[in-house]
């Protein structure tokens, strides 16, 4: 029996908002055990990058949230600022969206990569520059020491993507986060980034939790998939079963909306989550919506091998 | 030489002369490069009023002026920084809008009211500064300290208050970036993230606008040196105001536009040397 | 499991209430400067005996001519107001002309109106405005025109910059596909774009106009019967009311100037804070 490596329980996180609170995430409870890679997966808006910025406690302190999240036993949300400092790049770090963003444009590659393994007093600098270069030259880079000399703007989006896993990869987080690593990808890219996450969340104990509305690299990366909308999990099970045979008429619209399938959209749109609709959250674009969904919100058990929040 | 005074009769013999002697009979174009041609060679014109060349009036009071601009200016700028991005970082916190509030107000009073202000009530009440000047008997570096305390205090307190405004700001916007939450991710605490990533990125509006304040900053001290009878170059102007001394007033607004040039270009450098992106070839 | 909410501080909701109580003011200054008779309990001509104290009828005293202090204060926000806000509507106006202009054309007028622009935003605005006003000995209409041919260009590179986003942007493509011409374009398309730039700017220069005019009021630069703050305090210095220690002359102008600037730069503030930009002044 693997050890539990993340426990998300009942987590609700509601942004304050311009006029009304907005709830973007609701109840979400699940567990990532040593060695599993989960993929979240939904539209853009449903909530998981959310979930992504609570499990790292990076939401910005005007948020309200409710629930556990808890790493290795840690209680995330009851650790000082000092304390969270000191867990996170170790034992979990985060791959963002905009790899160019999420460099800091006015200091060198090298120094943005050695400044971390000093600051956890994992190595002197002279050892850091040493392991940032090996790690660079692993990941693909002809020349490391001019891309330690170089700049972010200097590097295309899949260069400083590749710097950002070098930068997680250093630090050897037990939990990595690979938060839509396709974004603004080209596809011929798409098999390095599958071999960096492999590559990342190989070692024993390590975990992998992928925020993707890429379907296909969900099947092909994860062991477990989660399907989420409008804030709630609508299904999750292990990605074969999920994709091949899905519990819920979501996620049947999402694989039935894929090229390979025929390009199906769903009707509708998804809803404002400010203004999201009664009883079940799917039903006014559910094919087989029967009356009670439109009033009773199914539940969700997260123990079931392949839960489904539907009555059908 | 003659000289025209009180007790001179102007005769047309006399305006003649002079004409040709100012050159004022030369059409424009030729008075301008005599003009351009005089000042590389050092001559400013020259003060009837003053019975002295402009040069000279000017180059006596120089660094007095700059030595209130720039001392007020290293004091405001430093503590804006300091105090903004601590306004910045932490917004929520109630020192934080008290601080906000209180730049808000100082920089709406104007230049001479601040000074005015300061005047009455540190100098006329109190008595604890002296009334007029630069020293007392002889520039001695304590006796300047004393005088120029108050001037100082009101031009760096000005400067405070609009930039701390600014470096808020930028902080705010920076703190909203990705790379801040990156570094955080990486486990980067909180005051290396504040001093190390985002002081860098937000100081460059500050850097820009020293640039373009630096001219603002002049005329405060201009000012602050009428208020406080300071002998500088705000004092000359003034009294060539009244006295209509035209030659004079070219002369300062010359050496006015010459810093601020200089100043410009001294803050594109600086901001070259701290924004990389500037050498980006692309594009 | 854990289900205690945890509330951070939360910053307060934008709404209409900050705007109220500096909206208010500038209004009753507004409200001052456009019926001062309404306010002043006599004609700022009207000469008693002099520098007498604070009383029931001189609510502030009289000056040394033995004009009533309070009534000089409420007529002399007239001049105040209007060279401010006036001259705060001329340089908005030229910058967003120049702006508009450079940014949809582009090209060499473009470079040159630029060009322009850095040569007045070098320029040292006030002792400029010092030296033209020594020459000039303006009243009211030529100090307007001055402050607001000196302030522009802060405003020109800003509605610059924003027209160029939004001239390549897919709408005005569109618009100019179905062939409306540049004008309409212009007018019906970018300004609506530009608008929520222009409010927050022109607040900002009519404070700096105000500021500026009241600076070279104080130096007796202006028409010396041009009634304004600035001109009241410059009297009381040269008239010995300082020396005397007569805060009742100087102190109210002085706080009547300081109110309308901070009154109208905390619109501005307020705005932005709305959307979290830097105060550009």
């Amino acid at each position: 029996m693997k050890t539990t490596l993340l426990r998300v329980d009942d987590l609700c996180v509601t942004f304050p908002g311009a006029g009304e609170p907005v709830p973007a995430v609701r109840n979400v409870s699940f567990a990532l055990a040593e060695g599993e890679r989960i993929a979240l997966v939904g539209e853009s808006g449903c909530g998981k990058s959310v979930i992504a910025q609570a499990v790292m406690r990076l939401l910005p302190p005007e948020t309200a949230i409710s629930g556990s999240v808890r790493l290795n036993g840690i209680d995330i949300f009851a650790q000082s600022e000092t304390a969270m400092e000191k867990i996170r790049g170790v034992q979990m770090g985060m791959v963002f969206q905009s790899p160019e963003r999420a460099l800091n444009p006015v200091y060198r590659i090298g120094k943005q990569l050695t400044d971390p393994l000093v600051i956890h007093g994992i190595c002197d600098r002279t050892e850091a520059k040493k392991r940032v270069r090996d790690v660079l030259g692993s990941l693909g880079f002809t020349d490391p020491e001019w891309m330690m000399k170089a700049y972010p703007w200097m590097c295309s989006g899949g260069m400083c993507q590749r710097v950002l896993f070098a930068a997680v990869l250093l630090l050897h987080p037990q939990l990595v986060i690979a938060d839509e690593p396709t974004k603004g990808l080209d596809a011929d890219r798409l098999g390095e980034l599958e071999e960096m996450l492999c590559a990342v969340s190989e070692r024993d104990g390590a975990g992998l939790l992928l925020i993707t509305h890429d379907l296909g690299l969900a099947a092909r990366t994860a062991d477990r998939v989660i399907v989420m909308y409008s804030g709630l999990i609508l299904e999750s099970g292990p990605s074969d079963v999920v994709l091949k045979n899905p519990g819920h008429p979501y996620t049947r619209g999402l694989v039935g909306s894929l090229p390979e399938n025929g390009f199906t959209p769903i009707p509708g749109m998804s809803p404002a989550l400010t203004d999201l609709p009664s009883g079940c959250v799917f039903h006014p674009r559910c094919p087989h919506a029967l009356e009670r969904c439109r009033t009773e919100m199914p539940d969700l058990c997260m123990d079931e091998e392949h839960p489904a929040r539907c009555r059908i | 030489m003659a000289f025209v005074g009180e007790d001179v009769v102007l005769t047309p013999e006399l305006l003649d002369h002079l004409n040709t002697r100012l050159g004022l009979d030369k059409p424009l174009h030729e008075q301008f490069s005599m003009f351009l041609q005089s000042i590389l060679n050092g001559d400013f014109g020259y003060s009837y009023r003053r019975h002295d060349t402009v040069a000279a009036l000017i180059l006596e009071r120089l660094p007095w002026t700059l030595s209130l601009a720039v001392t007020s200016t290293i004091i405001g700028y430093a503590s804006a920084v300091v105090f903004g991005s601590y306004a910045g970082w932490h917004a929520e916190r109630r020192a934080s809008r008290g601080l906000t509030v209180a730049a808000l107000c100082i920089s709406c009073i104007p230049a001479f009211l601040l000074g005015l202000i300061l005047y009455a009530v540190f100098v006329y009440q109190l008595r604890w500064f002296p009334f007029k000047g630069l020293y007392t008997a002889a520039p001695d570096l304590l006796d300047v300290m004393w005088h120029m305390a108050l001037p100082v205090f009101a031009l760096s307190l000005l400067i405070f208050a609009r930039n701390l405004l600014i470096m808020r700001g930028s902080v705010l916007t920076e703190k909203n970036q990705l790379y801040p939450q990156f570094a955080a991710s990486l486990g980067t605490p909180q005051s290396k993230i504040l001093y190390g990533h985002v002081m860098k990125n937000a100081i460059l509006p500050i850097i820009t606008h020293i640039a373009m304040s630096f001219g603002s900053i002049l005329s405060g001290a201009l000012f602050v040196e009428i208020i406080f009878s300071l002998n500088g170059m705000g004092l000359l102007m003034y009294k060539a105001l009244t006295a209509l001394d035209y030659p004079v007033l070219s002369g300062l607004l010359l050496i006015l536009g010459i810093m601020v040039v200089l100043a410009n270009i001294a803050a594109d450098v600086l901001y070259g040397i701290v924004d990389p992106r500037v050498w980006r070839t692309d594009k | 499991m854990n289900t205690a909410i945890r509330y951070f501080p939360a910053f307060p909701r934008i709404s209409w209430k900050p705007y109220l109580l500096p909206l208010a003011l500038i209004s009753v200054f507004i409200l001052i400067s456009a019926a001062p008779e309404a306010f002043a309990p006599y004609r700022p001509n009207k000469l008693f005996d002099p520098y007498m104290e604070l009383s029931a009828e001189h609510i502030l005293g009289t000056d040394d001519m033995g004009r009533d202090l309070f009534s000089l204060l409420v007529y002399a926000a007239r001049n105040s107001m209007l060279i401010g806000f006036a001259s705060g509507a001329l340089a908005v106006s030229i910058g967003v002309a120049i702006g508009l202009v450079s940014g949809w054309y582009r090209g060499l007028l473009d470079d040159v109106l630029m060009g322009a622009t850095d040569v007045v935003l070098i320029i040292p605005k006030i002792p400029l405005a010092i030296i033209l006003a020594a020459y000039l000995k303006p009243g009211p209409w030529i100090l307007i025109l001055v402050l607001g041919l000196l302030s522009w260009e802060g405003v020109a590179r800003v509605i610059r910059s924003r027209v160029l986003q939004v001239r390549s942007a897919e709408f005005i493509l569109s618009a100019q596909c179905l062939g409306f011409s540049r004008w309409y374009i212009m007018t019906r398309e970018v300004l609506p774009v530009i608008f929520p730039l222009i409010v927050p700017k022109f607040v900002l220069m009519t404070a700096g106009a105000m500021l500026s005019e009241s600076s070279l009021s104080f130096l007796g630069l202006t028409d010396t019967t041009m009634l304004s703050w600035g001109t009241m305090i410059s009297e009381s210095f040269t008239y010995s009311g300082f020396i005397r220690g007569m805060w009742n002359w100087w102190l109210p102008p002085a706080l009547c100037i300081i109110l309308s600037i901070l009154a109208v730069t905390s619109i501005a503030f307020i705005h932005e804070r709305g959307r979290r930009v830097v105060i550009q002044s």
